[in-house]
């Protein structure tokens, strides 16, 4: 059936309209979704619309950060907590790994590849406040003896790396803002 | 009878017009929120931020006294969502459908201001600015001034006849535009669309839930901007990063602001920019920990509650 489908799903790609059985079997079929990412994939390339950076390991980053125990940043006071919400955390939180969080988020992540690539812009130019002084200005200690070319190359590369991390990191808390936009939007329907 | 009904139709004739321009800028908004909940229109969107643009279609109707609406994108990846009543779904390339319990669908579009008259009230004064022209409609302009520094202003442009918004400016303290929602062609029907009607009888299995939790926060803000409100707290882990965070969603009924705690990283953060969205991103390291506070709010009141959070 999945077979049948495939030629069917390349048309909706390609923006033909989608039937009602298609979208039902869409959201049930795993084998029809792989597909669905995959052609969706081959056509915006063929388009020439793929990101500069395209991140194809996102799924198993998702499945990292499931595998991971969720962390308190605010430090636990043991008076006032005894044993009972402990327990119950432990139950609720692999389940907000799976289905919500994490599950979603990637539907943002899409969207905000451009945020990345806007962010660079905003960085350079727009911005008005100071942004991303990272390495103190004159704070690279270069003995006479040396080549400083040598030195300012590292520099740089160094400056970079950490630019790009830094953008990560932006990032990665706007794309959870959109997200808990999305999510959260239930607590506003009172 | 007759006679009553014609002296109603003399009257309306003479005053009808009158009537429209004496409305004051409140009636405007209540009205939008009405024609909104009521008709049978379908609309093609743009979305603009600074220089990114993206453009949507939009379908609105009622179908068996359910309000079903239907938006997708039409630049960048292919998406969908729709919401029936109260349910929203999101359909996105790459990832399993989702639904949440919303009242919008959280993209650009007509229904931003709709059911926050209260929140616009307390927080902004409302007036009416001149008439403009948008998606070959005349339109009424009703200029939102927030009543402090700490949110930004907005244009809306209401359609003269139906009341539906069809555009929407923000800016920001500066005056800058910020983003710009605008339609470019509408159209309105007797018959909800026939799209609207089959995705209500499709009767389509129902999407894995997003959940909604609230776990108790030991976090408190010493300052919060007048209005702004505690609405969702929990703790998870970003995306990306894998970062694990404490997290506290605040929002004045208008716009949400994301507030994180993680632990001190290694990597150095700029203390203050601005996306080209018109997104705020101030971060304050307190003792060992950072805290990162993200939204559509001026830069400063971004700072000022990143500087506020203490433990309770």
């Amino acid at each position: 059936m999945v077979g049948e489908n495939k030629q069917q799903l390349s048309e909706y790609i390609d923006d033909l309209p989608l039937s009602d059985e298609m979208l039902k079997q869409l959201a049930e079929t795993g084998e029809l979704k792989q597909t669905f990412s995959h052609y969706q994939l081959i056509g915006q390339a063929m388009r020439d619309e793929l990101p500069a950076q395209l991140d194809l390991g996102f799924a198993d980053k998702v499945a990292a950060a499931i595998a991971l125990e969720p962390t308190i940043i605010a430090p636990v006071v043991k008076k006032e907590q005894p044993q009972q919400p402990r327990k119950k955390l432990a139950t609720v939180i692999p389940f907000i790994g799976k289905f919500g969080q994490y599950g979603i988020a990637a539907s943002v992540a899409a969207a905000l590849v451009i945020g990345v690539q806007q962010l660079n812009i905003a960085d350079s130019r727009i911005a008005p406040s100071p942004v991303l002084q990272t390495v103190p200005m004159g704070g690279f200690v270069s003995p006479v003896s040396l080549q400083p070319n040598a030195n300012l190359e590292v520099q740089q590369r160094q400056e970079q790396k950490q630019r790009l991390e830094q953008r990560r990191q932006v990032n990665a808390y706007i794309q959870d803002h959109v997200l808990q936009q999305r999510i959260k939007s239930q607590a506003l329907d009172k | 009878m007759v006679k009553v009904l014609w002296v109603g139709v003399v009257f309306y004739a003479l005053f009808g017009r009158f009537a429209y321009a004496e409305k004051n800028p409140l009636q405007w908004l209540a009205q939008m929120n009405q024609a909104y909940h009521q008709n049978n229109f379908s609309l093609s969107i743009t979305h603009l931020q600074r220089n990114h643009v993206q453009s949507f279609l939009f379908e609105h109707g009622i179908v068996d006294d359910e309000q079903v609406v239907y938006i997708k994108s039409l630049t960048g990846p292919v998406s969908h969502s729709y919401r029936i009543n109260n349910l929203v779904t999101y359909i996105d390339p790459e990832i399993q459908p989702y639904s949440v319990h919303a009242p919008i669908i959280a993209i650009p579009s007509p229904s931003f201001f709709i059911n926050k008259l209260t929140a616009i009230e307390k927080n902004y004064n409302v007036s009416l600015a001149g008439k403009g022209r948008v998606a070959g409609r005349v339109a009424q302009l009703v200029r939102l001034k927030a009543k402090d520094k700490d949110r930004f202003n907005y244009v809306l442009w209401l359609d003269v006849d139906t009341s539906l918004l069809l555009r929407y400016d923000s800016f920001d303290l500066q005056n800058n535009l910020v983003e710009q929602m605008q339609v470019i062609r509408a159209q309105w029907t007797v018959q909800p669309n026939e799209k609207l009607v089959e995705l209500v009888a499709a009767d389509i299995p129902s999407m894995k839930m997003a959940p909604a939790v609230n776990v108790k926060t030991r976090w408190q803000f010493n300052w919060l901007p007048s209005q702004y409100q505690i609405i969702a707290t929990d703790s998870h882990r970003l995306l990306s990063t894998t970062e694990p965070v404490d997290y506290l969603m605040l929002s004045d009924g208008l716009s949400e602001v994301s507030v994180y705690i993680a632990n001190a990283g290694e990597v150095e953060f700029p203390e203050r920019l601005i996306t080209q969205g018109g997104m705020a991103v101030a971060r304050h390291r307190q003792g060992n920990v950072d805290i990162t506070v993200v939204g559509k709010v001026p830069l400063d009141t971004a700072t000022k509650i990143a500087r506020s959070i203490s433990l309770k």
